[in-house]
């Protein structure tokens, strides 16, 4: 029993010293610090440690005054400067002006993202030279030998060529 | 009690109003009045003379700068105070996480005896000093946090939440968790050492 007590007791000693413990489980603790010799002495293990703990951290890195004084100073220093600057980046950072900025980013960024595709759209347009299409494709139905019917004749896009009306171009049939 | 604090915080507003309206002793009051406060706790968190000096001259250029932000309403100037520091404090371990020498510590420099200190006097206060910030910096630093504005700076536990941005249960655990931490680390060298660091002070 005492066993259970003195576990019950370590466990909610920090809480009960600091007071965060509900009102029930303070109670009880607070019974079994009075009942049980082992739990008392737990209770005043942790309130002198934490008690020291109190008493000794204010004193770590206890300021230097003149050193404070000399930050002072430079602090005054930096109070009395004309806020020009952080004027400039306060208008800037405000959240229309974020807003804005923003939406300048993204514009940009856009621009960015589209001017290459912009660029091969342009230069897709533009002329290049490529072979001449046939205008038309006739065949002569006259009779002719096997050979000769086979000939396709191709006529360019090209009319009045040279001043000498539509040129005409043979080509031969591939042979089949 | 009750009326001393409002008294205080009467006291505290008229001296900001006097500093937004641009009076330089406005501001040299509050300086006075938290500047100690306010390295010690930047010293505990951080355990370096130079950085705890840089977060101070921060914080209170930040804060005084705008002053005419801060809502007397919502906290203390002091909690407002200690929010801009800690979360200065936090960057700065954030941008240290690396391992990082002090020179001043290593040469020596940092820990001065007064000059009525006997040797043996300084020795066992640097040795308690020493044993003290290193189990500080054990801890993690949100727990550090937690016990240096706990005990260091005697806060209540809604203040400290206030401080660190987190539910009042969070910042009691925190102390909870770091006390017992901070027991379990200083006990293989002796709990003397504290007893040794209040007595030569």
């Amino acid at each position: 029993m005492i066993g259970f007590k003195y576990r019950y007791c370590k466990v909610h000693m920090a809480r009960y010293i600091g007071g965060d413990l509900s009102e029930a489980a303070r109670r009880r603790v607070g019974r079994y610090i009075d009942e049980c010799e082992d739990c008392h002495r737990e209770y005043r293990r942790h309130r002198e440690f934490a008690l020291k703990l109190e008493r000794s951290l204010p004193t770590l890195g206890r300021p230097n005054q003149q050193r404070l004084d000399q930050l002072w100073s430079s602090l005054e220093r930096e109070l009395q400067r004309p806020a020009r600057n952080s004027m400039w980046l306060r208008d800037f950072a405000s959240p229309h002006s974020l807003q804005f900025s923003y939406g300048l980013v993204m514009l940009a960024i856009s621009i960015a993202l589209l001017l290459p595709m912009l660029i091969g759209f342009h230069s897709s347009l533009a002329p290049v030279d490529l072979p001449r299409l046939p205008h038309s494709i006739s065949v002569d139905r006259t009779p002719r030998t096997r050979a000769e019917n086979r000939q396709i004749i191709f006529a360019t896009a090209e009319p009045n060529c040279c001043g000498r009306g539509p040129m005409l171009q043979n080509t031969p049939a591939p042979d089949l | 009690m009750i009326e001393d604090r409002r008294q205080s915080h009467a006291e505290i507003d008229a001296i900001i109003a006097r500093a937004i309206a641009g009076d330089q002793v406005g501001y040299a009051e509050l300086y006075d009045r938290y500047a100690a406060a306010l390295y010690r706790l930047c010293y505990s968190l951080l355990m370096n003379e130079q950085d705890a000096e840089d977060i101070l001259q921060e914080s209170f250029l930040y804060a005084f700068k705008n002053l005419h932000r801060f809502d007397s309403g919502k906290a203390s100037l002091k909690t407002w105070l200690y929010t801009i520091a800690v979360s200065r404090c936090r960057n700065t371990y954030r941008r240290k996480q690396f391992f990082t020498v002090d020179i001043s510590q290593w040469l020596g420099l940092e820990l001065k005896a007064p000059p009525a200190e006997a040797p043996e006097a300084a020795l066992m206060r640097r040795d308690a000093e020493e044993s003290i910030s290193r189990a500080l910096l054990d801890l993690s630093p949100r727990l550090r946090e937690a016990i240096v504005l706990r005990y260091g700076q005697g806060m209540t536990y809604r203040e400290i939440s206030e401080v660190m941005g987190c539910p009042q249960k969070t910042a009691e655990s925190r102390v909870r968790l770091g006390h017992q931490r901070l027991k379990q680390s200083l006990q293989p060298v002796g709990a003397g050492l504290l007893e040794e660091l209040l007595r030569v002070r």
